[in-house]
């Protein structure tokens, strides 16, 4: 009971950064390298740059809604200086160029923060426990818990019953259709790449205060966001939901009997199901 | 078809390129930190020829555990410049220089090439990883340079990789994990659980724990072994399992950074109340938690200032809080006392020539700030002991430190351990 709410929390940050990364392939067709990059950052204001502001529910709430839109900002300028010239261009263009993002933002974090490692104290609100079962479960996890099931139906909501919705529903679709249509397709990128930057750099901050914080943090989070996209399928928000639980159960559950093993259980998820359906678990077969 | 597999590919082509990329990196950007320094360095031609001599330290300045080398690495720096604020040793001013080795063996190798051959160091310290002293070892062997390891503490160095111009002031990975071994059996603990990290340290130290349990006669049942990797940033589901198998007492040679958010996630779960909970909750840990600190959790450390009451001590703990603005941890401490071995030496010696000062270390009492260290002619490893103890909140600072305290003696870790 306990290891599957362990799970639950680890998949509920796995699909906020996911589910942002998701968004911005499934209607910009591009792989942000730096999404993990953003997260780092989040995770840096709230522990380092607001540390210790608030730790009433509300304070600190609105810390991690300001952090994230400090780096939304930033995701902003980096959509319209550097990747708005490389749509029509090769993949491996846009790889190289999140890349290089990626390096300048680490070495921009180390330059500001320095290299040491940071940890801040859990907000005095969500600092507890609660007895489940006999046994404790922090009630920071159930926070987080709560926080991915709140995004996750506002995005629902944003995506079927708002224009941006539509577009972004049209745009995963067929975007040079909805080109044709005369919508603003640069527009809607930048919405997206937004909305995209600022979902990794929430999911950075909701985690800074459970952590210790310093450089590499984007490394490991990437890769694992990678991974759930890929068995949910790029592109698809709810993919990015199933894929964070199945990661987040296998990796609980699998301590719990394989222990060796745990820490391959997301590698060999991925591999069987991009056997079993390459494009992931409701990814959509492209062309 | 051939869209969906592309998709795929680019997918995998992405992943393979972010690894690889990351080892250029850092990589690229050490190699242009150190260069600053060595340009700087040859210019002067320094080496034992001129009146200054150079020492190096090859050391973790970034990567996850830089935790542990930046302390080290001040130590070193405050070590030296009191050396050169007392006149000098054998009337040479010292010049150390430093090299970020981001915790990559090839990176130590190249810098151990550079700082000898063109910076001609008479010694170097470091360095955090033991795989970076491995790499290290060698290349100081050939060139008849004195290296002197406070950090990284693999047996292997000491013993199969042992070299006459090698020292070890800090306790070996055995070491170690027989102090704890030691406590496990005083304690009475027999229903056990580990966590360790998944690299040869951790797969290392929990093996020779085990192994020396069973040699102090300690029948214990082991209910669950833990493996994260180095730089895990989420606990719970390891700690929720260690939790539902209810050991009496958990071995967790995880540390640093890595600790420090074990430590967070491991409160909520009141983790410390439900079972003993043995790791290395040194100052570097404690301070970083501040109020936060694991109370009723057990820590051991290979040199906790708050643990050694001397003159000596207290003088080092307020000269650097004065440098650093900083208490100095475990690591600090060992630095210190490294650079302290090789003054000594060269003391004793009455020259910088590498094979005197070896000569005259090996079997030696050399008188650190953490005490007189003795070391064992045969192996270069100084014959030190470990300390553990109960965390436990203090007026005294604004950090948790230990009650309890408990120091094992080398004797106690060293007859038992090899």
């Amino acid at each position: 009971m306990i290891s599957v709410m362990a799970g639950l929390a680890t998949a509920a940050i796995l699909f906020i950064v996911t589910v942002g990364l998701s968004l911005i392939f499934g209607t910009m067709r591009v792989i942000n390298l730096a999404h993990g990059t953003f997260y780092m950052l989040g995770a840096y204001l709230v522990t380092v740059t607001f540390g210790a502001v608030s730790s009433r529910a509300l304070g600190f709430t609105v810390m991690l809604l300001v952090s994230a839109a400090i780096v939304a900002v930033v995701g902003l300028l980096i959509e319209v200086l550097v990747l708005r010239r490389l749509y029509g261009s090769d993949h491996l263009l846009q790889l190289l160029a999140t890349w290089a993002i990626l390096m300048i933002l680490d070495q921009v974090a180390i330059m500001v923060w320095g290299p040491q490692n940071f940890t801040a104290a859990l907000p005095r609100a969500f600092n507890g426990s609660v007895q489940m079962n006999g046994q404790q479960f922090p009630q920071y996890d159930l926070f987080l818990i709560g926080v991915a099931l709140a995004i996750a139906l506002a995005l629902w909501l944003i995506l079927q019953r708002t224009r941006f919705g539509r577009l972004v529903r049209a745009a995963v679709q067929d975007v040079e259709l909805i080109r044709v249509l005369g919508v603003n397709v640069n527009r809607l990128y930048t919405q997206v790449f937004v909305v995209g930057t600022f979902l990794a750099a929430l999911g950075g901050a909701l985690m800074g205060p459970a952590t210790s914080v310093g450089p590499g943090i984007d490394m490991n989070i990437i890769v694992e966001a990678f991974i759930v996209s890929v068995i949910g399928g790029l592109g698809n928000i709810w993919g990015a939901a199933i894929g964070a639980i199945i990661i987040g159960l296998f990796q609980s559950i699998g301590n719990l009997y394989v222990p060796e093993l745990a820490s391959l259980a997301p590698y060999i998820v991925m591999i069987l199901i991009l056997v079993i359906r390459p494009h992931g678990l409701l990814g959509k077969v492209e062309g | 078809m051939k869209k969906r597999w592309k998709g795929i590919m680019t997918v995998a082509a992405s992943l393979a390129l972010a690894g690889v990329l990351t080892a250029c990196n850092t990589a690229a950007s050490s190699g242009a930190g150190s260069d600053g320094n060595t340009a700087g360095n040859s210019s002067d031609s320094g080496g034992s020829t001129s009146s200054t001599v150079t020492v190096a330290a090859i050391t973790s300045l970034t990567s996850s555990i830089s935790d542990l080398g930046v302390p080290g690495y001040q130590a070193e720096e405050l070590a030296i410049n009191q050396i050169n604020a007392s006149g000098g040793l054998l009337g040479k001013k010292i010049k150390l220089i430093k090299f970020d080795d981001a915790a990559q063996p090839n990176l130590g190798a190249q810098y151990a090439d550079t700082a000898i051959l063109k910076d001609h160091v008479n010694a170097v310290f470091g360095p955090v990883s033991s795989a970076v002293a491995a790499a290290i070892e060698p290349i100081a062997a050939q060139n008849h340079t004195l290296v002197f390891f406070h950090t990284s503490n693999d047996i292997s160095l000491t013993t199969t990789g042992f070299t006459k111009y090698a020292f070890q002031v800090t306790p070996n990975t055995n070491m170690e994990s027989t102090a704890i071994a030691l406590l496990f059996k005083k304690e009475g603990w027999t229903k056990i659980a580990t966590i360790s990290p998944n690299y040869s340290y951790g797969h290392d130290t929990i093996a020779n724990f085990l192994k020396m349990l069973t040699k102090l006669g300690v029948h214990y049942t082991l209910v669950s072994q833990q493996w994260p990797q180095l730089g895990t940033t989420d606990y719970s589901s390891y700690i929720s399992t260690i939790l539902s198998k209810h050991p009496q007492a958990v071995f967790s040679p995880v540390f640093g950074g890595d600790l420090v958010t074990f430590a967070k996630q491991g409160i909520q779960y009141g983790m410390f109340q439900k079972t003993n909970f043995v790791s290395m909750m040194d100052p570097t840990v404690l301070e970083a938690l501040g109020s936060q600190a694991p109370v009723g959790a057990w820590g051991y450390s290979r040199a906790p200032f708050f643990a050694i009451h001397t003159s000596d001590m207290t003088n080092f703990i307020n000269a650097y809080k004065q440098a650093y603005n900083q208490y100095p941890d475990a690591w600090a401490i060992l630095a210190y006392s490294a650079v302290q071995t090789w003054e000594y030496g060269v003391k004793q010696a009455d020259s910088f020539d590498p094979d005197k000062v070896a000569d005259a270390l090996s079997g030696a009492t050399v008188p650190t700030v953490r005490g007189d260290i003795k070391i064992d002619p045969s192996t270069h490893q100084a014959e030190v002991g470990e300390w553990v103890g109960q965390v436990a909140k203090s007026s005294q600072y604004p950090f948790a430190i230990w009650n309890h305290i408990t120091y094992f003696s080398p004797s106690q870790i060293m007859s038992t351990g090899q």
